[in-house]
């Protein structure tokens, strides 16, 4: 345990020295590098020895491998949305001028006005977010920490814990209560989530359709479930699936920069994230593909 | 296993073992709400010893900056021409569009009604290091739209 390589350490995501966790330990580790705290990001602190030796600032989490989704969004998605989302036609919304509050009836919200078409407004996956609620925590709160090790192997990345914000008596929820845990990817480990999800989960999970063709959130956000058998699915759970005390569902948020669903969701099938798609022939070719097979059948 | 994901699994799990005591735990061990596998992901998770400090000498330090220095400026570099190759297009085709709304309305109106749940081709393949065991299906005919379902 003492051994705990640089790899391994970046592979648990363990490189940010979480101020979660022991504080008699935390308080060491942060007495050991007292610099690091007071240093900039990137800026070299002289250490007091003779020695002419620099405290290198820890600056980032490194991954290993080529962005292989961001490539392809580059080369090859990004054109074609440019195209694919174009609108000749653009009428600029009413600013609705400072100070003055409009109210729409039935609890809706004004959506964002969407700006003009041009080069520098295409569809961009922003980011992922990766939440696991856990039932069981109400009766330990040490339940929770299977989900957080599952999600912190999935992703890469430390998870923050999410306390309940109100109490509701019938379930046994008090307020402050841990009761599950959250993760938000940008960059690198995004690609190679979605990466994970779309070439090795998505394929083995059984009867699962695609996404709904009206998926999203109308303003350029798609979220999706996954039950616990999912989980098993990942490669870093599969292979020591016993480590883990309880399987958990979690649900996946990608946040992007389009500004309505059809555009999300040409973004996420750009990544081959299946949809669902309906079969909308004219109804005289539906009939013709019927008849022949009623013939065949009664002959 | 030939999965690409196969290296980080297999790290995770040797690393799971090793955490694990190797001679069993007389007494009453802290075993959270019962299970002692808590007590190990705990360990693994929170109670690791902190990362030795990377010292530099001042030589190195240069080195160091200036290889950053080159890595942005190529990023940089590359963000541009890509930004550039875009707005070029999208230039072009606004013009083309402008021409066509001024040639003919109805061929513009068309051009302008989008599909409502179009979506990338399920056939679409994200670049690879190397080719597929299977190049090319020819048995079967080319994938339909409606699913099996």
């Amino acid at each position: 345990m003492a051994s705990l390589t640089r790899s391994t350490r970046v592979l648990l995501g363990m490189n940010q020295q979480p101020l979660r966790g022991s504080l008699i330990s935390n308080q060491i580790r942060l007495a050991s590098t007292t610099t690091a705290t007071t240093a900039k990001k990137g800026a070299a602190t002289k250490e007091p020895k003779q020695d002419d030796s620099i405290l290198l600032e820890h600056k980032g989490d490194f991954t290993t491998g080529v962005s292989r989704l961001r490539e392809h969004y580059r080369n090859t998605v990004q054109d074609d949305l440019m195209v694919l989302t174009y609108s000749h036609t653009f009428k600029p919304k009413a600013k609705i001028p400072e100070g003055v509050r409009v109210e729409l009836k039935g609890n809706k919200h004004i959506k964002p006005a969407p700006k003009a078409p041009s080069s520098r407004h295409i569809p961009e996956l922003v980011k992922i977010d990766v939440h696991c609620m856990m039932k069981e925590a109400l009766v330990s709160k040490y339940n929770l920490l299977s989900g957080f090790m599952a999600i912190q192997s999935i992703t890469g990345e430390m998870p923050e814990i999410i306390n309940s914000k109100k109490g509701v008596h019938p379930w046994k929820l008090r307020a402050g209560n841990p009761i599950g845990c959250k993760v938000t990817l940008k960059g690198d480990k995004m690609y190679q989530f979605l990466d994970k999800l779309v070439e090795v989960v998505l394929p083995r999970m059984k009867e699962w359709p695609g996404l709904p063709e009206s998926a999203g959130d109308a303003t350029g956000n798609i979220g999706m479930g996954f039950p616990p058998s999912a989980l098993s699915l990942f490669p870093e759970i599969e292979n020591n699936f016993d480590m883990f005390p309880r399987m958990t569902g979690f649900d996946v948020t990608f946040t992007t920069t389009a500004n309505t669903n059809l555009d999300a969701r040409l973004l996420l099938s750009g990544f081959n994230m299946p949809f669902q798609v309906k079969d909308r022939s004219a109804p005289k070719a539906k009939e013709a593909a019927a008849a022949p097979s009623i013939e065949s059948a009664s002959a | 296993m030939s999965s690409p994901f196969a290296r980080t699994a297999l790290k995770a799990a040797n690393l799971m073992r090793a955490g694990a005591p190797s001679t069993p735990k007389k007494g009453g061990g802290t075993s959270l709400n019962g299970e002692p596998r808590n007590d190990l992901i705990k360990k693994v998770l929170f109670d690791a010893p902190p990362r030795p400090p990377v010292r530099f000498s001042s030589e190195d330090m240069t080195r160091h900056e200036t290889i950053e220095r080159a890595w942005k400026l190529v990023r940089q570099q590359q963000k541009q021409a890509q930004e550039e190759g875009l707005a070029k297009k999208f230039e072009m085709m606004r013009k083309a569009n402008a021409e066509l709304e001024a040639t003919s309305s109805q061929l513009f109106k068309h051009s302008q009604t989008k599909e409502r749940h179009a979506v990338f081709p399920r056939q679409l393949r994200t670049l690879t290091d190397t080719p597929p065991k299977q190049v090319w299906n020819y048995r079967e005919p080319a994938a339909t739209p409606a699913p099996k379902a």
